[in-house]
């Protein structure tokens, strides 16, 4: 089938990443550290559509077309990939702490180190997602320190669509031999 | 009259030279590819599923990630450097998308259901391959199904290993 890319289409996507960053509370006062973590605390929820323009960045951007993601699937209509809202999730955690991933809070930058997933419903095009979420777990370990969340993302009636528990680190660590010269 | 003839019986040859030469058609290399085997219960413990690659650039990153209105160390030099990287590095999200791409083409419809771990070992950098690949490591019968527990693998162009996964599905 003919791809169609737009940049302009890119831009309106960032524009509402920036938006549901802008919907968590997070400031740089409220920075991502061990003792500001407090497990069990919600963060606030995201409220989002996956929508055309998100489609048709994850298929160009990673090359791939499934025909479920760009005509249809056996679940009436288009669907996004499986693994797509692990984006959402950064969003979530990031936002709800201030996270600038410029080395500042924190210093030396997150990195997202892994990802679950429990896939229960597909996610369809244009559908509202609402995600909530929640740290279950912090340490420190090997010069660095470790979050752990839990997100659960539902569509518009409630109907669970996807479980996520992800482990994420900071500073990010550079082996010598890839370090700058 | 020599002119018009001479003119006709080159048109002619060069017709006959294009029906003769075979022309050379191109693949898509984005083209989307499903899996020659998917699963199903006959499928034995010990399996490989076919291997994918994926070629990550810059652009596919400031795709992504759109560049210049976000910058960060995923599609960003300057940015990249501040954190001692030599180059930006695809976001951990881009990535998972390989192992997202390899349980819906292995699974098909009973991807819903399925569990999936996905941890990060390694930095792409622009022009890097990924090659994954799963190899069935369980297979556990649970009442008319089977559930079939994959290990991914997803390794660069020089052998080192970016990510590996775990995927774990019943098939009816």
């Amino acid at each position: 089938m003919e791809k169609i890319f737009s940049y302009s289409s890119c831009r309106e996507v960032i524009e509402s990443h920036l938006q549901l960053m802008a919907q968590q509370k997070g400031t740089p006062e409220r920075k991502l550290t061990m003792d500001n973590i407090k497990i069990g605390e919600e963060f606030e929820p995201l409220e989002f559509a996956f929508t055309e323009e998100d489609r048709d960045m994850y298929a160009w951007a990673n090359d791939d077309y499934n025909p479920w993601y760009m005509e249809d699937s056996p679940w009436r209509g288009c669907i996004g990939t499986p693994t797509c809202l692990a984006m959402q999730t950064l969003m979530q955690t990031y936002g709800h702490y201030g996270v600038q991933q410029k080395g500042i809070n924190p210093p030396g930058a997150v990195v997202h180190n892994k990802h679950e997933y429990e896939f229960i419903n597909p996610i369809k095009v244009g559908n509202k997602l609402r995600m909530t979420g929640k740290p279950v777990d912090k340490y420190s370990r090997r010069g660095r320190d470790w979050i752990i969340t839990e997100h659960l993302v539902v569509d518009e009636d409630g109907k669970e669509i996807v479980r996520m528990r992800v482990r994420n680190a900071w500073p990010i660590v550079v082996q010598p031999e890839e370090k700058t010269n | 009259m020599l002119g018009l003839s001479l003119f006709s019986l080159r048109k002619r040859l060069t017709k006959e030279k294009y029906k003769t030469t075979a022309m050379h058609f191109e693949e898509d290399p984005t083209a989307f590819r499903p899996m020659k085997v998917t699963a199903s219960k006959d499928i034995p413990v010990g399996f490989e599923t076919e291997p994918f690659t994926k070629k990550w650039t810059l652009d596919k990153g400031r795709i992504f990630q759109p560049w210049p209105n976000s910058k960060t160390f995923h599609n960003d030099y300057p940015s990249a450097h501040d954190l001692n990287l030599r180059a930006p590095i695809e976001a951990g999200c881009q990535y998972l998308e390989y192992m997202g791409e390899f349980v819906i083409k292995f699974f098909g419809k009973e991807y819903l259901g399925t569990k999936l771990s996905a941890s990060f070992l390694g930095f792409v950098y622009p022009e890097d391959e990924v090659t994954i690949k799963g190899v069935v490591r369980e297979k556990v019968a649970e009442g008319d199904a089977v559930r079939l527990t994959l290990d991914i693998s997803a390794l660069n162009q020089r052998g080192e290993n970016i990510m590996v996964g775990t995927a774990s599905g019943l098939v009816h």
